[in-house]
C-alpha cells in the first residue's frame, strides 16, 4: 500500500469527526410513567349451612315437601349434565314426627366453592340451604346468571320459574328440585354481602341406595359489563 | 402505462387481515372480569327395606301336614296345609323387620287362597293380630298353640323404625260345617310403606 492511499484514512476519520462535532446538540428528555393499577372482581362464599344439619336422632324433626306442579316430558332439555326443566309453582310444606335425613354444608379452603351432602334421603325430605356471599374485591360485581346443571338462567327466568326439576335418567320423571330464591340483578358492591336460601326437595321417582347430583354456578361479572347494568 | 395488476393472494392477504382486526378489537370491546363461584350438592338416598325375618307355622293337629315356603322377596310366605278337617285351628306366625335406614310402616297382611279342595274355602276363616314396634329377636323355637293369642296387640298402620320389628299373628280355622278332609294352599303377604 503506498502512501497516498494511506493518508486517505485520516483524512475520513477527521472529516466524520467534523461533521459529528456540526451536529451535536444538547437535549434532554421528560417522562411521564403512568401506571395503571387494575381492580379485581373477587367474590367468596363466606357461609353455607342447611337447616338439617345434625345427624339423627339429636337433630330436628324432619320436613317435608311437595311441588303444586309437576313438568311434562316437553318441559326437560338435556343440558350435557343432565335433564332439566324449569316450571313455575310452589311448596306444600309438612312437618314429619321423625327425624331420619340430615344434611351438612361447608366450604372449599378457597371460598369459591359451597359443597352440601344429604344423607340418607327419602322421597318427600326437603332441607333448606342458606349461602352467604361476599364481594372482597374492589370492584362492585353483579350475579348475573345461575347455571343450574349445565341449565342457564337469569333473573327474569327465576322470577317466572322458580322451581328447577333434575331427572338424572332422562324418564321424564324427575328425582329432586332445587327452589332458588334470587341473588341475581342486586348490584353488590365491595365489603357488601348477600344473603339466599334455596329449596332442596327429593321427589317421588327418586331410587332407594342412589345418589343424585345438582351442581349450581353463580356467575359474577364486573358491574358495568353486567346484564341487568343500567346507565 | 400498464396498471399494476393486484393478484388474489393479495385480496386473500387483506381479507384475513380485516377479519383478524375485527376479532381482536370485538375481543378488547367485550373483555369482562367475572368469576364463578360453585354449589355442589350430593344427595345419598335412604335404604327402604322391610321382609319377615323369620315365621313359623303352627297346627294343633298332629295329623296334618304343613309345607311353607317365603317368597325370594322376603315379603310373602307360601303355606300348604294338607289333611284339614272340620274345627282344625291353626297359626301364621310372622315377624317383620325393618332391614332398611328409613322408618317404615306395615299397612296390613293380605291373605289370600291359592288353591283348594272342594269348597273348604268357604270354611276357611282368619284373624290377624298385629303386636309392635318390637325390639325383639327373632327366635319362635318356643311358641306354641296354647299361648296363642298374646296380650295387648296393635291396631294398623304401625310404625317401625330401623331395627324394629312387628309380630303378626294370624289366628286360622276351618269351622265344623266342613265335611272331610280338605287342602289350602295360602299366600299370606305383607304391605309395608315409608312411614309417612
Amino acid at each position: 500500500m503506498n502512501a497516498k492511499k494511506l493518508t486517505v484514512i485520516p483524512i475520513f476519520i477527521l472529516l466524520v469527526s467534523s461533521i459529528a462535532v456540526v451536529y451535536a446538540m444538547w437535549s434532554e428528555t421528560l417522562r411521564i410513567n403512568v401506571t395503571v393499577n387494575t381492580g379485581e372482581v373477587n367474590v367468596e362464599i363466606v357461609d353455607a349451612y342447611t337447616s338439617d344439619e345434625t345427624p339423627p336422632p339429636w337433630g330436628k324433626k324432619d320436613k317435608n315437601a311437595t311441588p303444586t306442579a309437576w313438568p311434562s316430558c316437553t318441559d326437560f332439555e338435556y343440558t350435557g349434565e343432565g335433564w332439566v326443566a324449569v316450571i313455575d309453582g310452589d311448596l306444600e310444606m309438612k312437618n314429619l314426627d321423625k327425624d331420619v335425613a340430615w344434611a351438612e354444608a361447608w366450604i372449599s379452603n378457597d371460598k369459591h366453592t359451597a359443597y352440601v351432602k344429604i344423607h340418607n334421603g327419602y322421597p318427600g325430605y326437603e332441607v333448606t340451604l342458606s349461602l352467604e356471599i361476599k364481594n372482597v374485591g374492589t370492584i362492585p360485581v353483579f350475579i348475573d346468571y345461575y347455571i343450574v346443571n349445565g341449565t342457564t338462567l337469569t333473573e327474569e327466568e327465576i322470577e317466572e320459574n322458580n322451581i328447577v326439576f333434575l331427572d338424572a335418567d332422562g324418564d321424564c320423571e324427575p328425582e329432586v328440585l332445587i327452589q332458588l330464591y334470587d341473588f341475581l340483578g342486586e348490584q353488590i358492591d365491595p365489603g357488601q354481602g348477600r344473603e339466599s336460601s334455596w329449596r332442596i326437595v327429593v321427589l317421588q321417582p327418586a331410587e332407594e341406595n342412589s345418589e343424585y347430583v345438582i351442581s349450581v354456578r353463580l356467575v359474577a361479572v364486573q358491574w358495568n359489563e353486567s346484564i341487568y347494568y343500567k346507565e | 402505462m400498464v396498471p399494476y395488476m393486484r393478484g388474489p393472494t393479495y385480496y386473500a392477504y387483506i381479507v384475513l387481515t380485516a377479519a383478524l382486526l375485527f376479532v381482536i378489537l370485538s375481543n378488547i370491546a367485550y373483555a369482562m372480569w367475572s368469576e364463578t363461584l360453585r354449589v355442589n350438592m350430593r344427595m345419598s338416598m335412604g335404604e327402604f327395606d322391610t321382609r319377615i325375618c323369620c315365621y313359623k307355622v303352627l297346627t294343633c293337629c298332629r295329623h296334618c301336614n304343613v309345607t311353607s315356603q317365603l317368597s325370594n322377596d322376603r315379603k310373602a310366605l307360601f303355606v300348604s296345609f294338607e289333611n284339614l278337617h272340620p274345627g282344625w285351628k291353626g297359626w301364621v306366625v310372622l315377624v317383620v323387620c325393618n332391614k332398611g335406614t328409613l322408618p317404615a310402616e306395615l299397612i296390613g297382611t293380605n291373605v289370600e287362597i291359592a288353591n283348594t279342595s272342594d269348597g273348604i274355602e268357604d270354611h276357611f276363616h282368619y284373624e290377624i293380630h298385629y303386636y309392635g314396634p318390637l325390639k325383639m329377636k327373632c327366635d319362635l323355637k318356643n311358641i306354641k298353640c296354647c299361648h296363642l293369642p298374646l296380650p295387648f296387640n296393635s291396631s294398623l298402620p304401625i310404625q317401625f323404625d330401623p331395627g324394629e320389628k312387628v309380630l303378626i299373628l294370624i289366628e286360622l280355622h276351618i269351622d265344623i260345617l266342613y265335611h272331610g278332609e280338605g287342602e289350602l294352599d295360602t299366600v299370606f303377604a305383607i304391605r309395608t310403606s315409608l312411614w309417612h
